[in-house]
């Protein structure tokens, strides 16, 4: 046996001289980011190639427990459930407001405390300080973009008075600055980073702020702005042609931005097949929003935050009825594939969305192929042990 | 000579196989070259740095795929993903390597994800120095640099 396997060793090492970089790159793109960070220090080769590799997009969620911690997850369209290794075990969960996350980082805030955690790197650091996060209604709108002219992470906050946004306040985490900038719309909502840039959807101000409240589309006009991280502006994006809903959500699939419109009684799906035109919107599923069980239940509340898009075929579908219950549709059947229950009794109706990709990128805002790194980062390292965490909480059975 | 629709492919080592157009251009490299110049498809096609035993094996997994676009019925998706699963498990290590190099040259994407996925599982969970041994990698960090780069991942270890 030992002289067949020092023959197999032998063989591999003599055929394996001239493997092109470009299939290497091939192989560890399909490595799990686990893999890829003890990879790193093979050779610098290997470790420029890792730092261009990010993960599959992956669905992540905010729940808000009655009691205990905070809870994250990804869940991905096999139903697999992961609860990510929160770092903040030791902050105050009051305040907790999540908001946004960007190559792989995660950006969230407690009480006036800004942090950015990297949940596969397990480091998380206090970045910024902005007072208003103290106070309960004044952020409508949130996210975190990179800015590759100055290599330096931008932190986007709007923040409203009586249900209209007064101004947008961007903090960079480089400087740790803020500078208030003009933002000419009502409101803004759905949070999603795409091709590098963080979009919106808002609401144009139009009229009488009062009324706002107003649920007629006709008064108001819904649009997708992005940030410009560089002139620090938002500018218009291309719509689709026709939008049933006042209040779509984007999402990220397959790397496209995408647009899930439902309302009661017509909903559609789009997706941008080619960033930024107009005309490469295209509607990917097209009907009435799917029903629960045969036993007539219902989702609470079609279309906002309930609903999201695991892949491009597939719709993941979120509910909750005492239970939070995720199940996968097969957009072009109509068909409800897999569900699964979430085993979690004392969590609140309240969950937070977002796409996330797995990536090794340090939480000290350097891209990761740069080697240095700060002390502060040392200091605030926290990481735990995976013996230590409960990970896959939920029993997912894809033949079902 | 090749009859109409077919193609004569010829390997490094002399070997000339005759396979079906369809088949043939399963690889991309091989599609251009019949597409930009028609003598290719009339007379040999030399495939450069790919041996026999390798070719017949592309040809063979060529075949498969070239079938089940043409009719699902007959070979359905759940019958391709049970080939392919074959396909790789009865390679030895040398064969690997070469039908990597060779799909990767010949430009046949599907084959070339699917040697990589192979390669990706056998490494998943080696260690560093594994991995320098399998790829035949000089290490080129100094001792501190690379235990500085592993005190930034240590739930990675």
């Amino acid at each position: 046996m030992e002289t067949r396997r020092g023959k197999k060793k032998r063989l591999m090492k003599s055929q394996n001289q001239d493997i092109p970089k470009e299939i290497v790159y091939l192989i560890l793109s399909k490595l799990p980011v686990k893999s890829l960070a003890r990879f790193k220090c093979v050779s610098r080769t290997w470790k420029s190639l890792i730092s261009n590799i990010q993960g599959q997009e992956k669905s992540i969620f905010y729940l808000k427990p009655k009691e205990g911690n905070m809870l994250f997850y990804t869940v991905d369209s096999e139903l697999i459930v992961k609860e990510l290794p929160i770092p903040f075990l030791d902050l105050p969960k009051k305040d907790f407001r999540y908001l946004g996350s960007c190559n792989g980082l995660l950006l969230f805030g407690v009480s006036k405390c800004i942090y950015l955690w990297n949940p596969m790197t397990r480091c998380c650091k206090e970045v910024l300080q902005l007072n208003f996060l103290a106070e309960k209604f004044a952020v409508a709108a949130s996210g975190l973009c990179f800015d590759d002219s100055t290599n330096d992470y931008k932190v986007v906050i709007a923040i409203q008075n009586w249900s209209v946004i007064k101004f947008v306040l961007v903090g960079s985490i480089k400087s740790k600055e803020w500078s208030q900038i003009n933002f000419p719309y009502a409101m803004a909502w759905s949070r999603c980073y795409v091709n590098g840039r963080l979009h919106w959807i808002v609401r144009e101000r139009k009229l009488d702020p009062h009324l706002i409240a107003s649920f007629d589309t006709k008064i108001f006009s819904k649009l997708i702005v992005y940030f410009d991280a560089k002139t620090l502006e938002f500018k218009e994006f291309p719509m689709p042609d026709i939008v049933y809903s006042i209040n779509g959500e984007l999402r990220v699939v397959d790397g496209c931005l995408c647009m899930a419109d439902m309302t009661i009684s017509k909903s559609q799906i789009l997706i941008m097949r080619e960033y930024g035109v107009k005309e490469s919107w295209t509607t990917i599923w097209n009907g009435a929003v799917p029903k629960g069980n045969g036993k007539g239940r219902r989702f609470r509340r079609p279309g906002i935050n309930r609903q999201m898009l695991a892949t491009s075929e597939e719709l993941l579908v979120a509910k909750f009825r005492h239970l939070w219950c995720f199940s996968v549709w097969d957009l072009k059947l109509n068909l409800k594939e897999n569900s699964v229950q979430f085993p979690l009794k004392s969590c609140s109706d309240d969950m937070i969305w977002d796409t996330y990709i797995e990536s090794l990128v340090p939480v000290d805002g350097e891209t990761p192929d740069s080697s240095r790194h700060t002390k502060t980062f040392e200091d605030k390292i926290k990481w735990l042990p995976e013996s230590e965490r409960s990970t896959g909480m939920v029993s997912s059975n894809p033949v079902l | 000579m090749a009859s109409k629709g077919n193609l004569t492919l010829k390997s490094c080592n002399g070997k000339e196989f005759i396979v079906e157009e369809k088949v043939a251009v399963m690889s991309t490299t091989i599609k251009n070259m019949v597409d930009v110049d028609d003598s290719f498809a009339q007379g040999v096609i030399p495939i450069i740095g790919v041996d026999g035993k390798i070719l017949a094996k592309l040809i063979e997994y060529c075949k498969e795929h070239a079938e089940a676009d043409e009719d699902e019925e007959v070979k359905s998706e759940e019958y391709l993903k049970k080939f392919d699963e074959k396909f790789v498990d009865e390679l030895n290590l040398n064969d690997l390597y070469d039908l990597l190099k060779a799909s990767n040259y010949l430009e046949i994407t599907k084959l070339l994800n699917l040697l990589c996925q192979k390669v990706a599982s056998m490494i998943k969970g080696k260690k560093p120095e594994e991995i320098r041994r399998i790829f035949n990698i000089k290490n080129d960090f100094t001792p501190e640099e690379e235990e500085e780069i592993n005190r930034q991942n240590p739930w990675a270890f």
